[in-house]
């Protein structure tokens, strides 16, 4: 703490960014990082930690607002100009060349920065930085064949083959398992000590108080504190984090829940990379009840939803729907066994392209080809109760969904699975991107669908959304459900440290999880 | 509402207003292009868009002529256009188009059938696809690349067969011609000489577009080549019909080399000029087509009168160097044909590469 005097590292004067759909991503944020500090980025999804990383990063250029780096008031072109002003970043996605090796990435990085590049002088600097900081890497291994642990040395180690001063690392943890992580974090108070400042961007309050001198919690493109990590218990940060008003009251009467028609028994899933996104998961819904999955983005919901689904083949585990076993049963099938899916993304569950009635045969082909043909006259005629009964908006059935607005292709999307009557659906952000009055038809309808006897999993990153429409909500954190209880149960604080993983994993969780 | 509106309504849902549009523009820009083309060489450019376009439909001569490349380049079309759908790239269409026309004459010749002869045509061009469609999907091989691979490796075994196995005892230049009972036959109407293989290579194109928007399975490959994602949340999987899409357009390449033998000229000659080229005119069609088998039929008919113009202006357009050389009519009609083809060609290759992008991605994630 003798640096405090100094200039920061990175002074950053009300940053304000609009990005070019209108979305207000951050309104007026000051950060400053000392030199020399461990500093960590805390917030939920949307808070805007990210857009103010490729700030710093020149990825991106803010609307308003200054920066200073070591006093030095700048403005990044590219992240070419912030590399030059001694800042690095650690994706989350490495950009590595996975067919080279490590040399060849390290002599490509070195070349791209203007630096000496010859293989001895490259080949020297490594293995001394290597040896100074413990950041063990084979140079002369293929990128491809590395763990994923030891390819994010590869790219520290680039950053710092560059003389970085400052380390950003965005979500570093993510792709590492418990063992990596503490060795990662050795590192990285190795290099606090050689004076590197690192800026962690984090959604784990256990990594903060561990690693971190001093956090910033963001919510909603805002700052709301800057502290020291010794003066903040998990508790404080947590209540930070998710802390809110309400913003929209839906008007909800009590469940009356019936047996269960959902159940998943020790589901596990891998996710796009090959790494186990769901481990074990427990969850049961009953009819006429909504179960809420609250959690930060990537810990497993889509793979969890989609393994549900059919779209993706668990590695182990079972899906149980009405009582009837259908584990690795394909989508269609599952469609037609009476579940629904709404996907979070409306790039996914749509095709632009294609008109409004040939987007609702799309999951309802049970109720629509026979024999192989397409009965166009049966999906048209579905396809207009879809649009009588969720008012959507459209000149024409025929007319291409990418005329529609956001709000009415949702209807769309939602409509076509409610239409057939089934017994479990399973949303998936689907109020996500739409306006107000969009966000509570479709919030009601959820609730209605409920009041009809359909059981609803509804999995959101918006709390908000999780508390006015749950009638018991599951935490999802790191592939795992940590906690299940009804909503009433829990207080805001409480979510905020199961989101953010603070809850160690005992015996009484494991319990709770599975009742 | 009444009759006019209806139909109002109808061109304004399907886009048929603003497609007719930018065909006729399409066709205005190439035309113009050629004018000043024609022009800038010192010929006549109004006399020089006469011969092109108009002259072949002044006799019955000249349009029986125009009738008869579009049996061949229909399918050959459809051959593409179908697996383009998928969002895969049949640049196969001649591979299959000689393995058809091929299959066709040794199965015509051996049991003297023409509905043996064409159905072992089909059979052979679907097989050529398949293959394209698994190496693609199943060992990730680039299927522009086995396909050009493969139309290689057809054109010489075809010349082969055509020159040891096949050739004709009378005839040094072609190979051994087709029985009666094993070819189509063809009628006049008002001094037009027409195909019975034309009709059927339309009927073929009317199959195809029921295939593609009426049946379970074009829907598939429409939905897999709009959105591999959205197939998949559906419950299609992206690669099954991409190669399901490579089967299908395998077989109206082979059909379309079936129909060459069987249907028209009942023989395959030693140079094999009358097959060669029929493929990839195919892709020219489909695209000026849009992909869709009912334009095809159309953009195939043009494309023939092309050709046909083409030849005219060759015989008859006489400038202050002589008459125009082949070059001339060639790059003229060519300029017509790229203006047609550019607008969805472009839209095509952008969604391509969109597509690609996502696809490594994902691929790369694995990694």
């Amino acid at each position: 703490m003798a640096k405090t005097a100094e200039t920061p590292a990175i002074e950053a004067r009300g940053i304000v960014k609009v990005y070019p759909d209108g979305v207000v991503a951050l309104k007026g944020v000051d950060l400053s990082i000392r030199r020399g500090e461990i500093h960590a980025l805390l917030g939920e999804n949307g808070a805007g930690k990210t857009t103010l990383m490729r700030i710093l990063y020149g990825e991106i250029q803010p609307t308003r607002g200054e920066i200073r780096v070591f006093g030095k008031l700048v403005r990044f072109r590219g992240p070419w100009d912030a590399m030059r002003a001694g800042i690095g970043m650690v994706y989350q996605h490495f950009t590595l060349v996975a067919r080279f090796t490590v040399m060849e990435n390290l002599r490509l990085s070195q070349a791209g920065a203007g630096l000496p590049s010859e293989p001895q002088v490259l080949r020297a600097k490594a293995e001394e930085l290597m040896e100074k900081t413990g950041l063990k890497v084979p140079l002369d291994a293929v990128v491809e064949d590395l763990p994923v642990g030891v390819q994010q040395r590869v790219e520290i180690l680039k950053a710092l083959m560059r003389n970085v001063k400052i380390l950003i690392l965005d979500e570093p943890t993510s792709v590492l398992t418990p063992v990596e992580t503490r060795y990662l974090f050795e590192v990285l108070k190795g290099l606090k000590k050689r004076d590197i400042t690192i800026i962690f961007i984090t959604h784990k309050l256990r990594e903060v108080k561990a690693i971190a001198d001093r956090v910033t919690v963001m919510r909603r493109g805002k700052v709301v504190a800057t502290v020291d990590v010794t003066s903040v218990t998990e508790a404080d940060l947590a209540r930070m984090m998710v802390g809110r008003e309400v913003v929209l009251r839906i008007e909800k009467t009590p469940a009356r829940p019936k047996g269960p028609v959902l159940i998943v028994r020790d589901l596990w899933v891998k996710d796009d990379r090959g790494l186990d996104a769901v481990k074990g998961v427990n969850l049961e819904v009953r009819a006429g009840e909504i179960v809420g999955v609250a959690g930060v983005q990537g810990n497993g919901q889509r793979e969890l939803a989609e393994a549900i689904a059919g779209v993706r083949k668990p590695l182990k585990g079972q899906v149980i729907l009405a009582g009837k076993d259908v584990t690795g049963y394909p989508p269609h099938r599952m469609y037609s066994e009476g579940l629904a899916y709404i996907p979070d993304s409306r790039k996914v569950g749509l095709i632009l392209d294609f008109n409004i009635v040939e987007n609702v045969a799309l999951t309802n082909r049970h109720l629509i080809a026979e024999g192989g043909i397409m009965r166009w006259g049966k999906a048209t005629k579905l396809a207009a109760e879809v649009v009588k009964k969720f008012a959507v908006v459209t000149e024409s059935l025929k007319s291409p969904i990418r005329y529609l607005s956001g709000g009415n292709q949702q209807k769309v999307m939602v409509g076509r699975e409610v239409i057939r009557g089934p017994k479990v659906i399973i949303a998936s952000e689907p109020t996500h991107g739409l306006d107000v009055g969009a966000t509570e038809y479709i919030r009601k309808l959820l609730i209605q669908l409920r009041d009809e006897g359909a059981a609803v999993l509804l999995i959101s990153t918006d709390l908000d959304e999780i508390l006015q429409l749950s009638d018991r909500v599951a935490v999802i954190f790191d592939g795992r459900i940590v906690s299940v209880k009804p909503t009433e149960e829990y207080t805001i604080e409480e979510l905020g440290l199961l989101m953010g993983g603070a809850v160690p994993e005992s015996k009484e969780s494991k319990e709770v999880a599975q009742a | 509402m009444s009759f006019v509106s209806r139909i109002r309504a109808y061109l304004v849902r399907e886009e048929v207003a603003s497609t007719a549009l930018e065909i006729v523009g399409s066709i205005m820009v190439g035309v113009l292009a050629g004018i000043i083309l024609l022009a800038a060489t010192g010929y006549d450019p109004i006399e020089g868009i006469y011969y092109l376009l108009v002259a072949p439909l002044t006799s019955p001569g000249g349009i029986s002529y125009v009738l008869v490349k579009p049996i061949f380049i229909i399918l050959t079309g459809i051959a593409f256009a179908i697996p383009a759908l998928a969002g895969v790239f049949n640049i196969g269409g001649e591979g299959q188009l000689y393995a058809g026309a091929i299959t066709a004459l040794a199965v015509g010749l051996a049991t003297g059938s023409f509905v043996l002869a064409f159905l072992a045509g089909i059979a052979a061009g679907s097989l050529v696809g398949l293959f394209i469609g698994w190496l693609k999907e199943a060992r990730g091989a680039n299927e522009v690349v086995t396909a050009i691979m493969l139309n290689l490796a057809l054109f010489n075994i075809t010349l082969y067969l055509v020159t040891n196995v096949y050739g004709s005892q009378i005839y040094p230049n072609q190979s051994e011609s087709l029985p009666r009972s094993a070819m189509l036959g063809y009628f006049y109407v008002g001094g037009v000489k027409v195909y019975y293989s034309l009709i059927f290579s339309i009927a073929l194109a009317v199959v195809a577009y029921f295939l593609v928007y009426r049946t379970s399975v074009g829907y598939w490959i429409r939905v897999a080549g709009a959105s591999p994602k959205t197939a998949k949340y559906a419950g299609i999987s992206p690669s099954s019909a991409a190669v399901l899409s490579m089967l299908i357009g395998g077989a109206f390449g082979g059909a379309a080399g079936a129909l060459a033998v069987a249907g028209y000229a009942g023989y395959i000659d030693v140079t094999l000029s009358s097959l060669y080229g029929l493929g990839f005119a195919g892709i020219g069609v489909a695209l000026m087509g849009r992909n869709h088998p009912i334009g095809i039929i159309f953009s195939s008919m043009f494309f023939s009168l092309l050709i046909v113009g083409g030849g005219e202006i060759e015989r008859n357009l006489y400038g202050p160097f002589g008459y125009a050389p082949k070059e001339l009519a060639d790059a003229v009609s060519g300029l017509i044909i790229v203006a047609l083809a550019l607008p969805y060609a472009y839209r095509m290759l952008i969604a391509r590469v969109r597509q690609a992008r996502i696809a490594k991605k994902v691929r790369g994630g694995k990694a």
